[in-house]
Order: structure tokens, then C-alpha cells, then sequence
């Protein structure tokens, strides 16, 4: 409880302070503010270890929350429509992994209050593949899954 | 490298449609001449509504080429909707529309 609250505190002082007062200087450019991308995250290969990257875990509780809409079969693996929303409270994360590719990680969607935790893209799928979608809610990780067929892949030509 | 944007309210909700034209190469693609085309990727999007972020989305190669992006958050008809990304090879991109 300690360390969380430290780094609560931590956080805001950072933003209120040292961040705000770069920016009013203009020593930041605003596109250094965003969130970082994590290659740790996303050059990694293979499910667990992908999972294991974002979430600190591979156990994740199965959830009937969580709409995952994806095509059972897909014709062309370069262009797969996926919807996820989940309908728990406090949801702070949304993340999409793709078993058969071999970076599995494929977005993260981090949500502010007032937003939706729900997000529609088109994936790439360089094979048939189990499609995860892993939600971090009250700060616990819930997963739901759909196979999708892939007649041509996705990846590479 | 435009991003088309459509943001339309309903009961207090903005729904938000977003095309982003960027190439999204892989690193897996060959050109004409069989040669290797480096990975060129769009890593971070953020959706802010007045100037206030609501969504960070950070992808890989494996979103589709031409992102397309659904979003929804609280939100009134007038606010302004901010779409930006920035790619791995530095390049980056904005775009506003007035919510309807």
C-alpha cells in the first residue's frame, strides 16, 4: 500500500511540476508527452512472454465481461476486423494479443475516466490464431478468446 | 499521411471514427526491386476531447495498413476531438473536428 500510494503521489508531482513547468518553457515538444511506447512490450516474441510483458502474468481469470467480436473465418489475414468492450467497472486497459504472430502483442488501449473501454482496429494475422483480449480492471487482468481461420496471411508479399 | 476523423454525439457520448493513412509496413515486405522494406509503423495514437486525453492506443506492425480506429467517450456536441500519432521512425501527424 505504501509503494502505491508513494507512487500516486509521485506521479502528480511529477505532472504538476517538473513536466508542466518543461512545457511551459517549451523545452518539450507536446509528442514527447504521450505515453511511452514499450518495445519490451511489443518486440517480444511469443504469447506467454508477450503476456507476461504487459500484464506481469499469463494467469488471467476467463471473463464473460468482455465482448471480443472477430470473424470466425477470415479470407485476407491483412486486413481481420476486432471489437473488444468490457463491461466491468474501472477498467484501465484494454490489451489485444494474437497467438500465431510472432510478436503477439498487437495493441494496448489505456483509458482515461470518461472514456469508453471499448476499441474497434484491423488487425494482421499471419496465420490461424487465437485472438485474446485482456482487460486490467480494479487492477486484475480478465481474458476472453475467438479463433479466427486465416485463408491467406497476413504479414509479409 | 491525412487522418480523417468523424465524431458524432449521442446521449452524452462521442462516438469517434478515425482513418489514419499511413503505409504500416512490417519489415516482412519485399519492394518491387526484392528488396527489404524497413519496418514503418505507427506507435502511438492519442484521442483527446478539448485538449484532454481520453484514449492512448500504442500498436505494433500488425495493425492493418491505413488504420482505421473506434473510439467512444463522454463528450458534448461543439467539443473539439484531437486525433495525433507518432510513428517509430519519428514522423508524426494531427488532425480536429468539431464534435456534431
Amino acid at each position: 500500500m505504501i509503494s502505491t500510494k508513494r507512487r500516486v503521489f509521485l506521479k502528480g508531482t511529477l505532472a504538476a511540476g517538473t513536466v508542466g513547468a518543461a512545457v511551459g518553457a517549451g523545452l518539450l515538444a507536446p509528442s514527447k508527452l504521450l505515453a511511452a511506447w514499450s518495445a519490451d512490450m511489443f518486440e517480444t516474441e511469443g504469447m506467454s512472454e508477450a503476456m507476461n510483458a504487459v500484464a506481469g502474468t499469463t494467469d488471467m481469470q476467463q471473463s464473460d465481461d468482455i465482448d471480443l467480436s472477430a470473424p470466425e473465418i477470415a479470407e485476407n489475414g491483412a486486413v481481420v476486423p476486432i471489437s473488444v468492450e468490457a463491461h466491468m467497472d474501472n477498467v484501465e486497459e484494454i490489451a489485444i494479443f494474437a497467438e500465431a504472430n510472432d510478436r503477439s502483442l498487437t495493441g494496448r488501449y489505456v483509458f482515461a475516466s470518461g472514456a469508453k473501454p471499448k476499441a474497434s482496429m484491423r488487425i494482421r494475422l499471419g496465420d490461424t490464431s487465437d485472438v485474446i483480449a485482456a482487460v486490467k480492471a480494479d487492477g486484475n487482468w480478465y481474458m476472453t478468446s475467438r479463433n479466427v481461420e486465416v485463408t491467406v496471411g497476413g504479414c509479409g508479399g | 499521411m491525412s487522418i480523417r476523423i468523424r465524431a458524432q454525439e449521442q446521449d452524452g457520448m462521442i462516438n469517434v471514427r478515425a482513418l489514419l493513412s499511413h503505409p504500416m509496413h512490417t519489415g516482412d515486405q519485399t519492394d518491387d526491386a526484392g528488396e527489404i522494406i524497413p519496418e514503418h509503423f505507427i506507435q502511438t495514437v492519442e484521442a483527446k476531447r478539448n485538449g484532454e486525453t481520453m484514449v492512448t492506443a500504442h500498436w505494433n506492425v500488425t495493425i492493418s495498413q491505413n488504420p482505421f480506429l473506434e473510439l467512444e467517450f463522454e463528450g458534448s456536441s461543439g467539443d473539439t476531438v484531437e486525433i495525433s500519432w507518432e510513428d517509430n521512425q519519428g514522423e508524426t501527424a494531427s488532425e480536429s473536428v468539431s464534435v456534431r
